[in-house]
């Protein structure tokens, strides 16, 4: 892929080619960006991706249902909870099971608490990606908290697997639920002390602030879902418009911009993460007793159909649909990405900026790599 | 406030004679060799280059974070250039179309180094092993020194593989070996 | 436009008709389906099967719309220029399926290396190599 410097540029210097990538301490994984640089600022930024595709959509015609669940895992690493959730729940629109209710509110706690791990984690790296490591420090070590709790649950820190076809894999036990308790208390003291430390940085919003604004039709024709199009101001957000599960049960705020720079984009996240503990409050206060699981066959074999089921994961929409032909394995499974689309979105972003915000501009859109290849 | 006999003892034991102190003696002089010095240096400080690929990658960076700090055994400068890391940490799957990458990574690193597989991706090609574009193990194309079983490896298995390293380094240097 | 079909929530198309059916959805403001939140292909033998799925912002209302084409010489009009999304996605589709989308204004392998993997990973026609540990054609 050649790209052939084009002349004389308006600053008077040359077109230069920069390359970023594979391998960069700014790209949140595997991520190529070819920059065409206008003195500093760029004219052009192609993304490159494809350095992580691992044939997931292949191997799910190779494995059985219950095999594939940790292939969702390994999508979007930051947040397996809400990519089990998500295929779990297209499994059982195609079979026809009804999940118990103690398990449905686990579900939620779980995909909630997610999102809030993964969006601590997107602080982080934002603000290390902008230069600042103590944040990643902070956000990391209170990141631990919740990944305490998730090996107290799951056996498992990173991909779980512990959202399963019918249910959840075991149930939470009380010590769980304490320490759950004791989080959420003291989630508010860590939003303090990010607000302290990162948003309130004088430099740090110099930095996002009117940085990257693109109107908000080119978002949708470009199939921007997830914190980057509420930024805009469309308030978009599966969990209230096509709810899935119980979220129809729990009340709670969509943070949503009005102006769509990176800054509103990066607040998006630290908001969510507000309405998040909001929800899994109201989860654990209505937790029913009862099963986790529900009865359904040891094998697994759907009825002839399709299904197409989406999420909101805390980077946009995840949608798999899955095509059966009857047998123990999909015919066809075709996972729509979230970061997939929203990458395609980086030139559009970038035009004009200089290069040190096309970092800024990749960290904010928050992009995991695992699930844009997959 | 009464004192036991256990603090007693304690109190009257003598200073426990720390390695580097037996090796001073009376004389401030410690005699080795020159391979042993680099390789105590070497394998105290590695500095690993920032080469996560996939999920394992966020192990690593929680190894290098605030819980499991690795800085105590100061590895935590994690270098993005090559040419200033000595130690490549393959986390993550790596796939044919990022191995020309990566090969080209390890290349630019300069001698001494060393390279851990941290992952079942990296050392097999883990759960993706069947599939039409995965490197079925990362010591199909580079060197392997350690490899980190887990999927992912908990943060202290890569310390744990880390340390490994440093006594393999600290090994192969006391025998005359190579690296 | 087949209304009943619309109410089904799919609709079918033909190669021929496809592009003007999809503009027809996005412009007129009685459908209003102004987002195309994905692109895929199923392989179904001698037919692939391109799949569209539309949304509307403003009614909420999601549409399915499929068309078959001859999996002997797969190609299929571009929407890049109704839709930015397919920018990425066709060329997706492209890499997994070797469906040519014409007009599409970039039509490099994404997913793929820059010269293409040397074969259409998702059609059936293609068998992955199994765990034997047989080296996937390198």
């Amino acid at each position: 892929m050649k790209l052939e410097p084009k002349g004389i540029t308006p600053s008077g210097t040359e077109l230069y080619c920069l390359n970023m990538g594979p391998q960069h301490p700014s790209t949140h994984g595997v991520l190529r960006v070819m920059l065409e640089l206008d003195g500093e600022t760029v004219v052009q930024a192609t993304p490159v991706l494809g350095y992580l595709h691992r044939g997931i959509e292949k191997l799910a015609e190779a494995r059985t249902y219950p095999q594939f669940i940790p292939y969702t895992d390994r999508l979007d690493y930051v947040s397996s909870m809400c990519n089990n959730l998500a295929y779990c729940q297209s499994v059982e629109k195609l079979v026809g099971v009804e999940v118990p209710e103690r398990a449905e509110y686990i579900r939620v706690m779980m995909a909630e608490l997610n999102r809030i791990a993964s969006h601590m984690l997107f602080i982080g790296a934002t603000a290390l990606d902008l230069g600042g490591m103590t944040g990643m420090m902070y956000t990391f070590r209170d990141r631990e908290y919740i990944l305490d709790l998730f090996n107290l649950a799951s056996g498992s820190r990173l991909t779980y697997s512990y959202v399963r076809i019918g249910g959840v894999m075991n149930d939470i036990s009380v010590e769980f639920i304490d320490l759950l308790r004791k989080f959420l208390a003291d989630l508010p003291g860590m939003m303090t002390e990010y607000d302290n430390l990162i948003n309130g940085n004088e430099i740090f919003q110099a930095r996002l602030k009117g940085v990257a604004i693109v109107p908000v039709e080119r978002l949708v024709s470009l199939g921007v879902t997830g914190p980057v199009l509420r930024a805009a101001g469309l308030r978009d957000d599966l969990r209230v418009k096509k709810p899935y599960g119980i979220y129809n049960r729990f009340q709670f705020e969509i943070p949503t911009g009005t102006v769509g720079d990176n800054w509103e984009r990066y607040m998006m996240r630290v908001l969510e993460i507000k309405e998040s503990a909001n929800i899994i409050a109201q989860a654990l206060d209505g937790l029913p007793e009862g099963p986790v699981m529900a009865k359904i066959p040891k094998v697994i074999k759907p009825p002839v159909g399709e299904v197409y089921h989406a999420n909101e994961t805390p980077r946009g929409e995840l949608g798999f649909y899955i095509v059966s032909d009857g047998t123990t394995k999909p015919y066809r499974l075709h996972i729509r990405r979230p970061t997939f689309y929203n990458l395609g979105s980086i030139n559009t972003l970038c035009q004009g900026v200089k290069i040190a915000d096309v970092a800024a501009v990749l960290a904010v859109l928050d992009p995991c790599m695992g699930e844009a290849d997959a | 406030m009464e004192v036991t006999t256990a603090e007693k003892q304690l109190l009257a034991a003598p200073e426990p004679q720390s390695r580097l102190s037996e090796l001073l003696g009376q004389d401030n002089v410690i005699v080795t060799s020159v391979e042993q010095v680099l390789a105590w240096a070497q394998g105290h400080s590695f500095w690993p280059l920032t080469s996560g690929l996939a999920c394992c990658a966020l192990e690593m960076m929680a190894c290098g974070a605030g819980r499991y700090d690795l800085a105590r055994f100061g590895y935590e400068v994690f270098r993005p250039s090559p040419r200033h890391a000595d130690l490549l940490i393959v986390a993550g799957t790596l796939t044919w179309k990022m191995a020309p990458p990566l090969v080209r990574l390890y290349e630019q690193m300069p001698e001494s180094k060393w390279v851990i597989a941290m992952g079942s991706c990296a050392i097999g090609g883990g759960p993706f092993v069947d599939s039409y574009s995965v490197v079925q193990g990362v010591d199909k194309l580079l060197p392997v020194d350690v490899y980190i079983p887990g999927c992912p490896p908990r943060p202290e298995a890569l310390m744990h593989g880390m340390l490994t390293l440093k006594e393999k380094v600290m090994a192969a240097k006391r025998r005359g070996g190579k690296k | 436009m087949n209304e009943e079909m619309m109410a089904n929530g799919e609709l079918i198309s033909t190669p021929a008709t496809i592009k003007q059916d999809l503009r027809e959805l996005r412009d007129n403001p009685d459908y209003g389906f102004d987002r195309l939140l994905d692109v895929t292909a199923v392989d179904r033998g001698e037919i692939f099967e391109i799949v569209y799925r539309l949304n509307s912002l403003k009614t909420g209302r999601d549409l399915v719309v499929k068309v078959n084409i001859s999996a002997a010489s797969p190609k299929l009009p571009s929407m890049a220029d109704l839709w930015e999304a397919m920018l990425f996605g066709e060329r997706e589709v492209q890499d997994m399926f070797g469906i040519v989308f014409e007009g599409h204004p970039d039509p490099r392998p994404l997913l793929a290396p820059e010269e293409g993997f040397g074969f259409f990973p998702l059609r059936k026609s293609y068998v992955l190599p199994g765990r034997s540990g047989q080296p996937n054609g390198r």
